[in-house]
């Protein structure tokens, strides 16, 4: 059964499995046949008009509830995949073999049932065989918050251009044009206004490594650049990221002015929808005040710009700790 | 009579079950259960009195379902009239029993637990009358479907998601008595001495 969505998906867009995606489907045959061996056991004791609705209920509230109880160990054990497996990442042996022990345990201890021994034996061995796999699962898993343990980073990447270079998927090829010129002129603007002394040595889109993006360092940095580009705002937030204000909470028309002031140069200012969009609070008297600061000062000379933005840096810090 | 109770298993199973019935749904009331798994944006909050009422659909069919064919066959008891008679004080003590604790708990789960066991075993019954000793797998069904087709925003439920509605549904609980009559009625017209 689990193999007709596989199917219907293979005939739909014919793309071959890889090795890395058939784990999953696995660990999900296998679970299938520990709790058909359950409910067979289950269901030769018990008339099957109660075994079945029993068994029904009890086992989805059991398997689905503990995805949102805490400690986290119950998510990672109950037999069902905690989250989706993003781009980038596969899943490792680890964790699947911990979401299948206690399922499996049980399968065992049922199917030990079936054998002819004195009943006290039984239970015996029952409950050995669901304990030990369910506690060796809880030691593997203790350890994890609400991710699974997952590989990541398992991506072709190809890396293009100089200072910074940008490395991307190798899916990403068709759109690495247009974010290498984007995040050149970026940097070239944000050199030319004095925001950066120079760009870093290599950029990597974040994506490579799932839901895990490495810190970034003075020389290489990890942004959501493909992502960036799909919507068209690679130059901003690259500028975002680079705007950094002395302290925590700078007053936000600042924060605002100087980054549409950048983006202008960018050739992307955001608009006023865009910017309330995220912001319910802003009004169209602020985004009139923010662009004629920005028109203001766009006319005057370079060096003037740049001295304008560290004056800025520094005043909108005023009255902020 | 008292023979007529013995096969249909009344003592121990039919009792046992309205008494998990009543406790489990006492001890639930309103208790939910999160279900990010199913979904993360809406929907995903699930009453845990939602799974009650199977309870009293499949001891009830179980009770039904345990026959004396040969005996029954005879025609000197009016066996289907009894059995309708077995249904309707069941759901009658168990609609009771949840009518009770939720005004004692001043719990509106608990109520729902009445309420829906009632259009399960309805629904259970109707189902019966086709399909036989298999009719407690419409009910189990029926559950999965609302929790995971029946809700309209994270709160709401459809119009046709019957046992999800609130207790203050006219809709609901016109349904629910509807029903449980065509059931019990089907069930007596059509689902005779059979073995």
């Amino acid at each position: 059964m689990l193999l007709i969505p596989v199917t219907m998906a293979f005939i739909q867009r014919p793309t071959w499995p890889t090795l890395n995606s058939l784990p999953p489907l696995v660990l999900g045959m296998l679970l299938c046949v520990a709790h058909a061996i359950i409910g067979a056991t289950i269901g030769q004791r018990l008339k099957p008009a109660l075994a079945v609705p029993i068994l029904s209920c009890v086992v989805f509230v059991v398997v689905a509830y503990p995805h949102s109880m805490q400690p986290f160990f119950l998510r990672h054990i109950m037999g069902e995949y905690f989250g989706h497996i993003g781009f980038g990442e596969t899943v490792t042996f680890t964790s699947m073999l911990a979401l299948f022990l206690p399922t499996a345990g049980v399968a065992a201890a049922a199917a030990f049932s079936w054998t002819r021994s004195p009943v006290a034996f039984r239970a015996l061995v029952a409950i050995v065989l669901i304990l030990v796999p369910t506690f060796t699962a809880y030691t593997m898993t203790k350890d994890w918050d609400y991710n699974p343990s997952i590989n990541t980073g398992n991506v072709a990447v190809a890396c293009a251009g100089s200072k910074p270079q940008v490395c991307l998927p190798e899916q990403a090829s068709g759109s690495a044009k247009g974010i290498r010129s984007a995040v050149d002129g970026t940097f070239a603007m944000l050199k030319k206004y004095g925001i950066v002394d120079s760009a870093p040595t290599r950029i990597y889109d974040a994506m490579i490594y799932g839901r895990f993006t490495p810190a970034n360092t003075r020389s290489t940095k990890y942004m959501w650049l493909s992502f960036a580009y799909k919507k068209d705002n690679v130059a901003s937030s690259i500028i975002s990221s680079y705007i950094h204000f002395p302290c925590k909470h700078p007053a936000p028309q600042a924060l605002l002015t100087v980054g549409v002031w950048l983006e202008e140069k960018a050739g992307k200012a955001p608009t006023y929808q865009q910017i309330s969009a995220e912001d319910p609070y802003y009004t169209r008297a602020q985004h009139r005040e923010v662009t004629k600061t920005v028109d203001e000062i766009s006319v005057k000379s370079t060096t003037e710009q740049s001295a304008w933005y560290r004056s800025t840096l520094t005043t909108a810090c005023e009255g902020s700790r | 009579m008292i023979w007529w109770l013995k096969a249909r298993l009344v003592h121990p199973l039919l009792t046992g079950g309205l008494l998990a019935f009543t406790l489990l749904s006492l001890v639930f009331q309103d208790g939910t259960i999160l279900l990010p798994a199913v979904s993360i944006n809406a929907g995903n909050t699930v009453l845990l009195t939602t799974f009650t009422p199977i309870i009293v659909a499949a001891v009830l069919v179980r009770c039904l379902d345990a026959r004396l064919p040969s005996a029954e066959m005879t025609g000197m008891r009016a066996i289907p009239w009894m059995d309708s008679g077995l249904i309707i004080a069941t759901l009658a003590v168990a609609v009771g029993a949840a009518w009770v604790g939720g005004e004692l708990l001043n719990s509106t789960g608990v109520y729902l637990a009445g309420r829906n066991a009632l259009f399960m075993t309805g629904l259970m019954l109707c189902a019966r009358s086709i399909v036989g000793r298999a009719s407690i797998v419409v009910p189990t069904a029926w559950i999965f479907i609302v929790i995971f087709l029946g809700h309209r925003t994270a709160t709401a439920y459809y119009p046709w998601a019957i046992t999800g509605l609130g207790i203050e549904s006219r809709l609901a609980a016109t349904a629910a008595t509807a029903a449980f009559l065509l059931g019990t009625g089907l069930n007596q017209r059509l689902t005779r001495n059979k073995p």
